[in-house]
């Protein structure tokens, strides 16, 4: 086996970097959520739970949080309903051009995310290209003003830009079932329907759970599409938490959002994990 | 062994004749079937009758086609042309859900996320269009039962990924054969075993076919394992049919070169016999029958030693080299003086043979076969 000293150095830089990149980060925001400010903005450093008292008390927090969660499930399941269907077709239907379309897919991923968002706010701008194509064809008589600033035009963007993060997962487990296991069940007298429901899905919830945890927890942090498309009523937890840091100078309120964001997503991530080993094989 | 096809071949002399005898219809019938995938022919018209009950061996090398064939029977291809026929039921459009037959795979392809008892019941929870629903204390009865006959009842809860490969080919086993389908299907079930557990699963699936008296097509690329589990051997080569019958002839009266040599080994006489050179091997007896055949299959093992006094087709043979074998020896020998080499097994406990030596065989061992 390997000596110690080999052991020793191999392992050095990965401690560095996880201890100054990973945990003094995560312990300085828990501290910071501990302290509070002064009347005349300065960081005083007591321990104390005010931040999180705010957080409780104000009906506003827990409205955005809610709100939050609400979006990252409607985008977590439409990017399901979009991406399955699709991962299914490619890993069972589609031999020849399975290469290239799963390339299509991934492509989106290489455009930065800011591109995307503006592309959105290019479509659904009251000026922008949806509008004018919807008065052109007279369907309306004057821009819909819903389209753009909104919790829609939220949940638009980050279906759009978080569909490949589902796909990946879901497309990855149906590739990898074995297809003498759909010819064995269809054998035993299962059709195709049957098949799908006892041993295509099944064994394609690991994938699933993958690929929803992606696309529920970045959305649930972003605050990017918020800031670009979502206006004031589509605007999300992050948001928040990038105001208190920027212009509001609370910076204990926000690491207490963020120490409460982290606690749900890690509470998530590991139900999720024990559903995963359940779910996997026998 | 009373399910013999009453449509073998069988050899009279140096003709060969198809008795052909339709008293009761054959219960699976293949006929002129023809598949190919684009310009790549995999199995050209081939026929093949098999009975109730029988276990039939499709025997070939890879490529010969004998896996296409069998997933044609299955439903996960169709043929291009001819018809199967199974029970009086024309079969070889319906989809794989719609026949009644079952199927071992060469790699189990058990449900990875399934239970054994959940593997096991798959068949009979879904049931087929028109059987009656079962009750799930049905299920469970027949579930044990089935794996009460592959001895694998104390693994009933088990996930099947935890199982050796011998364990997983039991369950697969247990998972078709619970559905009393009239046709079992195996695809070089115990191709992925070692030795020694691939006999022992020849003996059981030997015993399985008499008790549970269901028709069984066997896939295998092994010969010994086709002479073994058998009734009827069919080899195929390169997509078509080369000669179907029981073991026995197969193997003592082959009908082409190929056969001959597939299975088992085998001294072809060529050109020693057809160029009247008997004179030149001794006092051989040559039978009258061999003129006007080209070819003469004579087994290694049907060549004796003999002494000098010996009247019957006795020759001189200078041994060249030898091979223990375990229960044998094989000798390669030289004789006559177009230096034919001769193949001869003895069953020697491997003592040096040396020198020259006089042999003899028994003429109606030579067995004439086709060039192919």
């Amino acid at each position: 086996m390997y000596t110690k000293g080999y052991k020793t150095s191999i392992s050095l830089l990965p401690l560095l970097w996880v201890s100054i990149l990973l945990f003094l980060p995560y312990v300085l925001i828990l501290c910071t959520s501990f302290w509070s400010v002064s009347s005349d903005q300065v960081l005083v450093h007591t321990w104390d739970f005010s931040s999180y008292q705010q957080l409780v008390t104000n009906p506003m927090y827990g409205k955005v949080l809610f709100r939050s969660a609400k979006i990252a499930g409607t985008v977590t399941l439409l990017a399901l309903f979009l991406a399955y269907p699709l991962a299914y077709f490619l890993s069972f239907h589609c031999e020849k051009q399975q290469k290239w379309l799963y390339q299509l897919v991934i492509l989106p991923l290489w455009v930065s995310y800011l591109v995307r968002g503006y592309a959105w706010k290019t479509i659904l701008g009251g000026d922008g290209v949806l509008n004018g194509f919807l008065q052109y064809m007279h369907i309306t008589n004057e821009p819909l003003e819903f389209l753009l600033y909104s919790p829609f035009a939220v949940v638009l963007t980050l279906t759009h830009i978080y569909t490949p993060f589902v796909f990946l997962p879901v497309y990855a487990a149906l590739a990898h079932i074995p297809k003498n296991l759909l010819e064995a069940s269809h054998d035993l007298g299962a059709s195709h329907f049957n098949t799908f429901w006892k041993v295509i899905f099944p064994l394609s919830i690991p994938g699933i759970l993958t690929g929803s945890t992606f696309a529920f927890v970045l959305t649930l942090g972003d605050f990017l599409a918020p800031q670009m498309v979502g206006g004031a009523s589509g605007m999300m937890i992050s948001n928040v938490v990038v105001s208190l840091f920027g212009a509001a100078y609370n910076w204990p309120l926000g690491s207490a959002i963020a120490m409460v964001i982290l606690l749900l997503v890690v509470t998530l991530l590991s139900v999720v994990n024990r559903y995963e080993k359940k779910w996997s094989m026998k | 062994m009373n399910r013999r096809d009453p449509r073998q071949s069988k050899h009279l002399g140096m003709t060969t004749i198809h008795e052909v005898n339709v008293t009761n219809t054959p219960f699976l019938r293949i006929q002129t079937i023809s598949k190919s995938f684009g310009a790549r022919t995999v199995l050209q018209s081939i026929s093949l009758d098999i009975c109730r009950g029988e276990f039939v061996t499709i025997l070939g090398e890879s490529g010969s086609g004998k896996t296409s064939l069998l997933r044609l029977l299955a439903g996960f291809s169709h043929p291009d042309q001819g018809e199967i026929w199974l029970d009086g039921q024309r079969i070889d459009s319906l989809a794989p859900f719609e026949r009644p037959i079952n199927t071992v795979f060469q790699q189990y392809a058990l449900f990875p996320h399934l239970s054994v008892f959940d593997n096991v019941a798959y068949g009979l929870r879904i049931r087929r269009n028109g059987m009656p629903k079962l009750t799930s204390a049905d299920i469970t009865q027949r579930v044990e039962e089935a794996l009460d006959l592959v001895r694998m009842r104390e693994f009933i809860q088990s996930g099947p990924m935890k199982l050796s490969g011998g364990q997983q080919q039991r369950v697969a086993l247990a998972r078709a054969i619970v559905n009393r389908p009239k046709l079992l299907l195996l695809d070089e079930p115990l191709s992925a075993l070692d030795a020694n557990l691939r006999y022992q699963m020849q003996d059981e699936l030997k015993k399985l076919h008499e008790q549970l008296g269901i028709t069984f097509v066997f896939v295998t690329h092994d010969q010994e394992e086709a002479m073994a589990l058998s009734d009827r051997i069919c080899l195929l080569r390169t997509g078509q049919l080369e000669q179907i019958a029981t073991p026995q002839e197969i193997y003592n009266r082959p009908e082409t070169t190929y056969v001959a040599t597939f299975i088992g080994q085998t001294n072809l006489l060529v050109d020693s016999i057809q160029e009247r050179e008997n004179r030149k091997w001794g006092n051989v007896n040559w039978p009258s029958f061999i003129e006007g055949s080209p070819v003469f299959s004579l087994r290694p093992e049907r060549i004796y030693f003999s002494d000098a006094t010996s009247k019957v087709s006795s020759f001189e043979g200078r041994v060249l080299r030898q091979t223990f074998e375990g229960p044998t020896t094989l000798l390669e020998v030289q004789c006559g003086e177009a230096h034919h080499l001769l193949r001869i097994r003895t069953s020697s406990r491997g003592e040096k043979i040396e020198g020259t030596h006089q042999f003899s065989f028994d003429p109606q061992d030579l067995t004439p076969v086709r060039i192919s």
